[in-house]
């Protein structure tokens, strides 16, 4: 099998539909070339995106109606937000530009292959995207450092309120929060050896979004005293 | 002397709410199908439903704080209104609402209880439990700090905690359930849709599912234990990264490719209908039949 053959069955082999003899040609074309290796990791890689973004990148169920009503005229628990300085609308318009990016590495690369979900958006009207990816690549490095900096917001703002919580449940917190930062490093490193599997990429943002989720309840209640 | 001198240490070492704590008792007419919003930071909330167009608070209200019960009719709310940080006045608080009402409890360090609620129960409290039973509608409950526990509701059930478990018992309908560390389990009732997300929390599965139902359970390292009846008609798809698979329902699991150490199991029951999806990183995943 020539490296041009194995472009033409890749796409199939990837799928699944390529059995037998069929398969093993793949595979031992494969394993003797580094090169047509690369390009089945991309395009693992590729797949994965596809596969992860619709359902992961998506800020949590809870976060977006709550960035919408912010950015629509305010809500009165995430008055601490503004008071110090965190910016939700840069968040939304952060989250934008990255799922912008992500259709249009996806509409270059794979279109055949692009799943097309639309959202809510933090403006009034929906936007429609496409996008994906692991932490290897842009994309969805790009989307860990929002959650990263969301999550960074959250725990200055906790840290301003400490005063109001009992110090023991601040340990609590303190300590769910390092369970979940062992789990991300965790599913970071099973990325390093698996960068195209898609419940990889979804898990690492679904982790993300734990986090961000914790601490936004947490400094909501805080805030509330 | 010293003895008397270490009675009077003895009384003012009482805290205190517990020398000023004042006894309230007061209800109101209400819609049979009203909204009562509850706000206490510290102490105990207690909310039963009953078969009166009515609302009664009683219990206790801790010293600063001051009972305020507001509102007839469709909405009604009662709030321990403090004059410094609430966290300091505990109150113990009792309060039955027509059994169809909606209820929203806001608590801080406090312990929530609802039973015999058949309309909505919200609640959220950062240190303390929530216990829920009876068959409402509509359920959701969040705990920073402590427990989560549903009894028979039958509807949509949301329920989280961060540092406890999260237990539903004979329960029933479309949930959505979250820990980050704790255990998570549904035992008993039937699903049309469940939902069950852990980060290193074990999420245990052992009731009935509807045949078109969707049921998904993800956890980074948490185990997961799936027990369905041995007839359950549905479409499997398990993926674990590093974690061990164990199945009783059909074939061993197996790994996709040779360049990952992922195993997964695909595989269908009966005539399908159900789809139940389930993915760990290393957690292990183990699918038995329900006893």
């Amino acid at each position: 099998m020539t490296c041009q053959e194995l472009d033409l069955r890749l796409d199939d082999w990837l799928d699944g539909a390529l059995t037998g003899d069929a398969a093993r040609e793949v595979e031992s074309h494969l394993a003797g070339c580094a090169a047509c290796r690369e390009r089945e990791r991309e395009l693992r890689q590729l797949l994965a995106h596809a596969a992860a973004l619709p359902r992961s990148l998506a800020p949590s169920r809870d976060l977006w109606p709550e960035i919408a009503e912010r950015t629509s005229g305010g809500w009165s628990s995430w008055l601490v937000w503004g008071a110090h300085g965190f910016q939700p609308v840069a968040l939304a318009a952060a989250a934008a530009v990255v799922l912008g990016l992500a259709a249009l590495v996806f509409t270059r690369l794979a279109p055949e292959r692009v799943r097309t979900v639309t959202m809510p958006a933090a403006s009034p009207s929906a936007t429609t995207f496409v996008a994906g990816g692991s932490a290897a690549d842009p994309v969805l490095a790009q989307a860990e450092r929002e959650y990263e900096e969301a999550a960074k917001a959250l725990l200055e703002a906790l840290q301003r309120h400490r005063g109001l919580l009992p110090a023991e449940d601040l340990a609590r917190v303190e300590s769910n929060l390092q369970v979940i930062d062992r789990a991300l490093a965790e599913v970071r490193e099973a990325l390093v050896k698996d960068p195209a599997n898609p419940e990889l990429n979804r898990m690492l943002v679904a982790t993300h979004r734990k986090k961000v989720d914790v601490l936004r309840r947490v400094v909501r209640l805080s805030t509330a005293l | 002397m010293r003895r008397a001198a270490l009675v009077l240490a003895t009384v003012l070492a009482v805290p205190g709410w517990v020398s000023a704590q004042s006894a309230v008792d007061q209800k109101r007419p209400a819609a049979p199908d009203g909204t009562v919003s509850i706000e206490n930071m510290s102490g105990t909330i207690k909310v039963t439903g009953w078969d009166r167009a009515e609302v009664q608070v009683k219990g206790t209200v801790g010293s600063g704080g001051e009972l305020s019960f507001e509102g007839t009719g469709k909405i009604m709310h009662i709030e321990i209104e403090a004059d410094h940080n609430p966290m300091g006045i505990r109150s113990d608080l009792e309060v039955y609402v027509p059994a169809a009402s909606t209820v929203e409890i806001e608590g801080f360090q406090a312990t929530i209880t609802a039973i015999g609620v058949t309309g909505s129960v919200k609640a959220e409290t950062v240190n303390g439990s929530i216990t829920q039973s009876g068959a409402a509608k509509n359920v959701e409950l969040q705990s920073v700090n402590g427990d989560v526990d549903v009894t028979k509701a039958n509807g949509r059930v949301k329920a989280e905690s961060v540092n406890g478990s999260v237990v539903l018992h004979d329960a029933s309908g479309e949930l959505e359930a979250s820990t980050v560390h704790g255990k998570l389990h549904v035992l008993g009732g039937s699903w049309q849709r469940a939902e069950m997300e852990s980060v290193a929390g074990t999420v245990r599965f052992e009731a009935a599912i509807s045949p078109r139902a969707t049921v998904s359970i993800e956890t980074v390292s948490g185990a997961v234990q799936l027990l369905l009846p041995a007839g359950v008609g549905a479409e499997f798809a398990v993926s674990s990264f590093s974690g061990h698979i164990t199945n009783d329902l059909g074939p061993a699991a197996t790994k996709p490719g040779k360049w990952t150490p992922q195993t997964e199991l695909n595989f269908t029951t009966g005539s399908g209908g159900a789809r139940v999806t389930v993915e760990t990183l290393s957690g292990a995943i183990e699918i038995r039949k329900r006893p």
